[in-house]
């Protein structure tokens, strides 16, 4: 075996050895194109879930100020 | 002829965390903060069929390169689980595209980001600092 070869073989070993979630995956079953309008990266923060809901509008004309 | 989708696939993934930036567990890959992430082979081609040398595209479906993603959580928990401790850990779900190989229990993509993030051991300050990063919403883990 060549030195070049012996070098790609020693390193796809390696890889191997290092990466254990390769049997987590399994076999491969189907290849797909995804293709989306917009890719989905973010550039602005999500909007954060208030810790308790808002506090219901108070509906009582009364309660209202002219 | 692969089939052609516009939605991407989320998968499930397990990250390393320090200083509220995301880290492959494997390779130790940094996740980039606001800009896809794209799978290279590191394993210079030797794998495509008939010995044909130099690097391909990944995902390669007779390769093992790509990002690879989990169909399920519960995975994703046993992997971060490896890496604690020393490390901080973390799991969610990645968007995928491109290119991609879907396998039995998972993807091995071309591009990816973050979807959500959900940390292990983390404080809420860490759980901000990684969500002001990457722009997702990220969390501290609740076991369900």
């Amino acid at each position: 075996m060549a030195y070049t070869e012996r070098v790609e073989e020693d390193a796809a070993q390696i890889a191997r050895r290092r990466a254990p979630h390769l049997a987590d995956i399994g076999k491969p079953l189907r290849e797909i194109e995804i293709r989306p309008v917009e890719e989905p990266v973010p550039d602005v923060l999500p909007v954060e879930e208030p810790a308790t809901a808002p506090a219901k509008p108070v509906e009582d004309p009364e309660q209202v100020p002219a | 002829m692969s089939d052609l989708y516009l939605d991407p696939i989320l998968g499930w993934r397990a990250w390393k965390v320090v200083d509220g930036r995301l880290y492959s567990t494997v390779f130790g890959t940094l996740w980039p903060e606001q800009a896809r992430l794209e799978a290279t082979c590191g394993l210079g081609g030797r794998s495509s069929p008939g010995g044909l040398r130099g690097v391909h595209e990944a995902p390669y479906g007779a390769c093992e390169c790509g990002i690879y993603a989990l169909k399920s959580q519960s995975r994703a928990l046993a992997i971060a689980r490896q890496v604690l401790p020393p490390a901080r850990a973390a799991v969610g779900r990645v968007s995928l595209w491109g290119h991609v190989v879907e396998t039995e229990c998972g993807y091995r993509a071309q591009y990816a980001y973050l979807y959500d993030v959900q940390l292990l051991d983390g404080t809420a300050e860490e759980s901000r600092t990684v969500r002001r990063r990457y722009a997702v919403d990220a969390q501290l883990f609740v076991s369900v």
